[in-house]
């Protein structure tokens, strides 16, 4: 692949736009967050270290992602997914770790995790093996399925013992960045099932045209909201609460 | 966020799934399952009026009931007389209604500004509904000749002004709620959401589906919730099988009531179509429901 190539990105092609602005933004706010972990205090530096691979890990697969549709036009599933699969469960590291001092347990992490990679299985599923021309059974039947490990993690982030776990830590700031964390699942995970219903035979594809470009840039805009916030919101409890910690310590 | 609002984002979702599969569906089949849900889960908000206005009340339960069944009557008459009249004042009724049983419990102390807020919200839910079922509605209507006189009313330039207009003065006086304090901004962040997505409901669903979405769970569930706290509150050992009990006294006559107008107009001796049996049982019972959730909204205010 010759770089002069790869560089021109079509004036009306608003998925190309964004699969380079997405590399760029995921790889500077990798940077960002490893940078910024030796400011915080050691039981907010695994939470940054996520965050920073939560970035870096996309970062990669956007590098490579930007080239596939580049070259092919076509949607880049496989390493989408392949990306998801390991971002994904470390967004729900994050609620483990952010809640652990509360007295969240394994069990958690693993029942979130668990949750995510069935939401991530049956999205792919309904995606990569949708039939040629598309059929609106199969992205439904695969598309509600997912959306149940996807309303398992929104119930445990309001409702469920990551809510309640927040509530016990006694921290405002924890109690706040989780609130904030869950609001991200609410909306920002909501874009997602946008884009998997304009993919052929998708609802938002038979009812509106939508075509499947449209699943790269509801997914892309999706990812930067979702990674990088998620990681900000995270950075901002360590900043805050280790600023607090040294404060007291003064 | 409360749960009814969890529950209705939840539903929302899993249903917009499935919506290709939905518009598979027969219409007629959608209605009757939506129907279903309504009286299962809307009657029995009503069916503990009585129990609600007794709190707090030194009236003799027998001048509670002639009351509530007279105005009942009275609303039946003003149909008889005027339709047009009394269709839009049920809608406009229901509207404040809504608006009252969402927002009472949270935002409440500027009163006229929240008068305002809930008829302006309940007519903005409200006219979603009529907006983006227009051709639906329109066509049901002119089946019966007893409903031609509602299409005056449902006329698409007055439901396309009153939608955007109520949204528009929704929106207005949550940034004046805003702008003085007097709402957080996550509660401000979940009642945009919560409206937006009662009109994707209207915009996606058909209208008694997306309809019985809305009035189960943010209005009904939404009710029921507040009722059952309020007599928590005063007997702590409530438990939600005696509150089921409480209620269904009324709720079974209700039913009974209604089948046995259903089997009226089905043998013919009722000269109505079964849309407007159904709009005049409603607004009927809607009349005294909203006056005695107006006197319980108060209450649970100053207690």
């Amino acid at each position: 692949m010759i770089f002069s190539e790869i560089i021109a990105i079509p004036k009306d092609d608003p998925v190309a736009f964004t699969f380079f602005t997405g590399y760029m933004a995921m790889m500077a706010a990798s940077v960002f967050f490893f940078f910024e972990r030796g400011r915080v205090d050691g039981k907010w530096k695994l939470s940054l270290l996520i965050s920073g691979l939560i970035t870096g890990i996309a970062a990669v697969h956007y590098y490579y992602m930007r080239d596939y549709y580049m070259v092919t036009g076509e949607n880049p599933t496989s390493l989408r997914y392949i990306d998801w699969t390991l971002t994904v469960p470390l967004m729900c590291v994050e609620f483990y770790l952010l809640t652990k001092y509360a007295g969240a347990k394994v069990s958690l992490l693993w029942k979130l995790i668990i949750a995510s990679v069935w939401m991530l299985v049956l999205g792919y599923i309904g995606e990569a093996y949708n039939p040629e021309g598309g059929s609106t059974t199969h992205s439904v039947v695969y598309g509600f399925l997912s959306t149940l490990g996807y309303v398992y993690i929104l119930y445990t982030a309001w409702f469920g013992e990551v809510a309640h776990l927040a509530v016990k830590s006694n921290s405002g700031v924890i109690k706040k960045g989780v609130r904030y964390l869950a609001w991200f699942v609410l909306v920002g995970w909501a874009i997602y099932p946008i884009g998997y219903m304009c993919m052929p035979g998708g609802w938002l594809n038979i009812a509106f045209g939508l075509g499947p470009t449209n699943v790269d840039l509801f997914y892309n805009i999706a990812d930067a909201i979702n990674k990088i916030g998620f990681g900000l919101v995270v950075y901002n409890i360590a900043i805050t609460e280790s600023s607090k910690n040294k404060a007291v310590g003064a | 966020m409360k749960k009814t609002n969890f529950i209705y984002w939840v539903l929302f979702l899993l249903l917009l799934s499935l919506s290709p599969i939905l518009k598979e569906i027969d219409v007629d089949y959608q209605n009757q399952i939506a129907l279903f849900f309504i009286l299962l889960f809307g009657v029995p908000h009503g069916a503990i009026d009585n129990l609600l206005f007794f709190e707090n009340s030194a009236v003799k339960p027998a001048r509670f009931y002639f009351f509530y069944l007279s105005a009942v009557l009275v609303y039946v008459l003003i149909w008889l007389l005027h339709p047009i009249s009394a269709f839009s004042f049920f809608l406009v009724l229901s509207a404040y209604h809504f608006g009252q049983s969402q927002f009472s419990e949270e935002i409440g102390k500027v009163k006229i500004l929240s008068a305002l807020l809930y008829l302006m919200w309940g007519l903005s839910v409200l006219s979603s509904f009529f907006f983006y079922n227009h051709e639906e509605l329109v066509l049901l209507f002119q089946q019966h000749t007893d409903t031609h006189s509602i299409n005056l009313i449902l006329s698409e330039s007055v439901i396309k002004t009153s939608y955007f207009t109520t949204s528009l003065f929704t929106v207005g006086i949550f940034g004046i709620y805003f702008s003085k304090n007097l709402i957080p901004i996550e509660k401000l962040a979940i009642e945009i959401l919560i409206l937006i997505i009662i009109h994707l409901t209207a915009y996606l669903f058909t209208f008694l589906l997306g309809f019985a979405m809305f009035f189960v769970l943010i209005h009904s569930f939404k009710a029921l919730q507040s009722e059952f706290n309020f007599f928590y509150r005063k007997v702590s050992s409530l438990t939600l099988f005696q509150f089921s009990r409480q209620i269904m006294p009324l709720f079974l006559i209700s039913v009974l009531g209604l089948s046995l107008l259903v089997y009226l107009t089905h043998s013919g001796i009722l000269n109505l179509s079964y849309p407007l049996l159904f709009i005049i049982a409603t607004s009927s019972i809607t009349l005294p429901h909203a006056f005695v959730m107006e006197r319980f909204y108060a209450i649970k205010k100053t207690n």
